[in-house]
């Protein structure tokens, strides 16, 4: 499958849910889940609903993307076996942007909304989300379009090169 | 149900046999259409038939079949998460051990949410 570091960082609108709790978490045998999303800390109810989705040993904080910039576990030689989930590009883009260090980002679920483009089976994205996705490349930022652990890597920034639009 | 689950834990790409069912169908095609997806998937470490409910005609129609078939292990109330534990321990368990898996899985899977939830937030 693929070399797992951490902090594993991955895009995912949809944050916890079946993929990540019943896919990435066992194979990443992560013990923190970061989900970084200012929307996600001004809403109590989806906080609950994805404390109850993961199991109880894994520890789940929602930040706001500046707050978890400076966690730890988003420092180079963060100890912990953390999965980051952030809802966007955007937010991605936002860590970095505030200090956080990873040399990988898993770009799993965009789904479609309309006016995205799509790129990969589950990945649709805006024209902010495209720039937004080549600035973390400009930042040494590998991509990796991957919804699943046993699938096959998509190679997202070539394809917004080969695609060559969206600005 | 099948596709939702492996979009969650991966694609299956053997040992995986769906058989729908409708009114249109005789009997006598069920139990045939039956009988080949189970031909195709024994010779492995066993089978796990899913139906829906107990009594209903998929379970009424395969278990005369299966009923003296070594390897071959028949749960009805089938929802996504039986099918999602299946999919991810298939091949960590014997059939026994996995049957017991799912069954424990799914019905630990039927939850009152608003419960739960307040359950959490008390």
């Amino acid at each position: 499958m693929i070399a797992v570091k951490f902090p594993f960082v991955r895009i995912d609108d949809r944050l916890v849910h079946g993929q990540v709790v019943e896919g990435w978490l066992p194979y990443l045998r992560a013990d923190l889940v970061i989900v970084a999303s200012d929307a996600a800390t001004r809403d109590e109810t989806q906080a609950t609903l994805m404390r109850l989705a993961l199991p109880e040993s894994v520890e789940l904080l929602v930040l706001g993307t500046a707050e978890a910039a400076r966690h730890p576990a988003l420092s180079p030689g963060g100890s912990r076996r953390a999965l980051i989930l952030v809802p966007g590009p955007r937010e991605a883009l936002a860590l970095l942007e505030a200090g956080a260090r990873f040399g990988e980002l898993n770009v799993g679920g965009l789904h479609y909304t309309a006016g995205r483009v799509q790129l990969g089976k589950a990945i649709f994205l805006s024209g902010e989300d495209k720039e937004a996705l080549r600035r973390i490349t400009e930042l040494g930022v590998k991509l990796s379009g991957r919804a699943l652990p046993a699938d096959p890597a998509l190679d997202v920034a070539g394809l917004l090169n080969g695609e060559g639009g969206g600005r | 149900m099948v596709e939702a689950a492996e979009s969650i834990v991966g694609r299956q790409d053997q040992g995986v046999r769906v058989v729908a069912i409708s009114s249109r169908q005789s009997v006598p095609e069920i139990r045939e259409r039956l009988s080949r997806a189970l031909r195709e998937l024994l010779g492995g470490e066993g089978v796990i038939l899913f139906t829906d409910m107990p009594g209903g005609t998929p379970g009424n129609l395969a278990f005369p079949l299966v009923k003296d078939m070594p390897g071959v292990e028949i749960i009805s109330g089938v929802n996504l998460y039986m099918l999602v534990s299946a999919f991810s321990h298939r091949r960590e368990y014997d059939l026994a051990g996995l049957v017991a898996k799912v069954l424990e899985d799914g019905q630990r899977s039927i939850r009152d949410i608003r419960q739960m939830f307040l359950a959490k937030v008390r």
